[in-house]
């Protein structure tokens, strides 16, 4: 009896401690109460991150480096402006999934004559990027709460277009299935202009890897699929018109090297990285709104 | 009136079930009010005593739960592409199916109370499958149009929600009460039979919900699925109507015996 107390009482010991440091590593600064999930801001080792579903474990949606904010954290987000080898000077951009802001506040020093919207779908994600991640908004710059669905659909119906797409929405836990499908695509498609580019961050894991691929593949074509070691994401560039070859890629490549620099993208080693040969089944069911089971897929 | 007495000794249901509804106890119960519900059963043909009608009566009860919640599930995904997956687009789906369920078990209830009749619970499932197909043939033009019309994706779905699922959803909710009223056989047991009802509809729900989000999407399109469904009721129409046959055909050689 007393070495089962005694044993009960290392358990809970140990459980606090390994708790307590849990805590010490990860300092959560606030906690954002949302319709979908609660947003979570922590510190750690100088740098700020904004969390989903901290409870289960989930990944960093964005992080700052609290020292060098200029620089980005993430693989994927610097890989995402591979999109600038395909349209070095875009004018009407268009990003579906805020996160912290990162990318569409880059795209704003970058081109400052350039017209931002921004998608998000979350009040409480837009909220927070503006108190913890230096997102601003102003005239060039605008962040619309919405379904990037409803919005593409509603801009297509108007006859908006835009040079730069970034497709950044499916971070986290749960894919919004309605954004995986051929329709999504094709009223993407419709509001790119005819030298636009598409840069889209997909799963380079699981089975959704290869549903996403035809999927593109029926809408666009062939597109460069950009993936780096390391980084459980693909990064699909699309375009409406014929690709250009790569070799081509390395003039916009040196062009804005510099500029890209102090946000830690090195611009001249991505198009090597960049392949337009299937490395995934060919024969995979295109994903349509009649059948995006993404979540069951993933 | 002795007949659909003596049928009760004559049944031999399954356990689970009897344990349930069974009329144990009946006879401590008003004679007044006992004999009005007789009278009434009798506009039924003894079909309440059937123990193959009552276990098709359960059937096509979990059969309708099951249903309403797979078109449920299916109702999120047919209009996500044009109201997005926000939380208000649930929220106008569950709204619409809780609104039509409860005036369907109102309008149910209220036909079950006078001349209750096996052909009219059929008919119900009929009706149900035949609302159910503007859902798979104008979901897309209803789509389109509304969100032409209406700019903010929360009413725009609450109306594509309404006029798509209001009608079919009223009607399959109309078979609940009505089946109360084709099994119970007494005051005393009329909790019983509610409960079991309840409880198959109920747990037809849950497993529509389960089978529909975890894997017909995964194995079907939603069209499908929708078909599926529309089947499905058919298929309670049916036997409805081949057990209320049989009953009768049975009632009338006994009476001839």
């Amino acid at each position: 009896m007393r070495s089962v107390s005694a044993c009960l009482i290392v358990l809970v010991v140990l459980w606090f401690g390994l708790d307590n440091r849990a805590v010490a590593q990860r300092t959560i600064i606030h906690e954002e109460r949302s319709q979908y999930r609660d947003v979570v801001v922590t510190e750690f080792n100088n740098q700020r991150c904004m969390l989903f579903n901290v409870h289960r474990g989930d990944m960093n949606q964005t992080c700052i480096d609290l020292r060098d904010p200029k620089r980005l954290v993430f693989n994927y987000t610097r890989m995402s402006f591979a999109g600038l080898l395909l349209n070095p000077d875009p004018q009407r951009i268009l990003v579906a999934g805020l996160g912290g802001g990162t990318i569409p506040m880059v795209m704003r020093e970058l081109f400052p004559a350039a017209r931002i919207d921004v998608l998000e779908v979350d009040p409480a994600v837009l909220t927070v990027a503006k108190a913890y991640f230096n997102f601003v908004e102003d005239e060039q710059l605008v962040n619309h709460v919405v379904d990037a669905r409803v919005f593409i659909k509603r801009a297509g119906l108007r006859g908006e277009q835009y040079d730069y797409i970034v497709l950044d929405a499916f971070s986290g836990e749960y894919i919004p299935e309605h954004m995986l499908t051929q329709e999504f695509l094709q009223e993407v498609s419709q509001i790119l202009t005819p030298d636009g580019v598409l840069v889209a961050n997909t799963f380079a894991s699981s089975r959704l890897y290869d549903y996403e691929s035809v999927t593109y593949r029926a809408v666009f074509g062939e597109f460069f699929n950009f993936k780096t070691a390391g980084s459980g994401n693909r990064i699909i560039l699309a375009k409406k018109q014929a690709l250009p070859s790569i070799a081509s890629l390395n003039a916009p490549a040196r062009q804005l090297f510099e500029r890209l620099q102090p946000y830690g993208i090195n611009l001249l080693e991505y198009p090597a990285q960049l392949s337009t040969r299937p490395d995934w089944d060919v024969d995979t069911r295109v994903l349509t709104d009649q059948y995006s089971p993404a979540n069951l897929l993933n | 009136m002795l007949m659909v007495w003596q049928s009760d000794t004559l049944i031999s249901p399954s356990p689970v079930w009897y344990a349930c509804a069974s009329d144990v106890g009946v006879k401590g119960g008003s004679e007044l009010k006992k004999n009005t519900i007789k009278q009434q059963a009798a506009a039924l043909h003894g079909f309440e005593s059937s123990a193959l009608a009552r276990r098709v009566v359960l059937a096509v009860a979990f059969t309708n739960g099951f249903v309403i919640m797979a078109i449920q599930l299916l109702g999120g995904r047919i209009m996500a592409p044009y109201f997005g997956s926000s939380v208000y687009v649930w929220g106008s789906i569950i709204t619409v199916f809780m609104l039509s369920l409860s005036l369907g078990y109102l309008a149910g209830g209220r036909l079950s109370t006078r001349q209750p009749d096996v052909r009219m619970f059929a008919s119900f499932f009929l009706a149900s499958a035949i609302l159910c197909l503007p859902i798979i043939f104008f979901a897309e033009p209803v789509m389109s149009q509304i969100f032409v019309v209406v700019e903010d994706p929360r009413y725009g779905s609450l109306l594509t929600a309404g006029l798509l699922y209001f009608l079919p959803i009223c009607v399959m909710g109309m078979v609940s009460p009505y089946s109360v009223r084709l099994l119970v056989r007494s005051q005393e047991g009329s909790g019983g039979v509610a409960g079991m009802l309840y409880f198959v509809s109920t747990m037809g729900s849950a497993l529509g919900t389960l089978g529909t989000s975890f894997y017909f999407v995964l194995w079907f399109d939603l069209d499908q699925v929708m078909w599926g469904c529309v089947l499905a009721l058919l298929s309670c129409g049916a036997a409805m109507t081949w057990v209320n046959q049989h009953v009768n055909t049975a009632n009338r050689q006994s009476g001839a015996k």
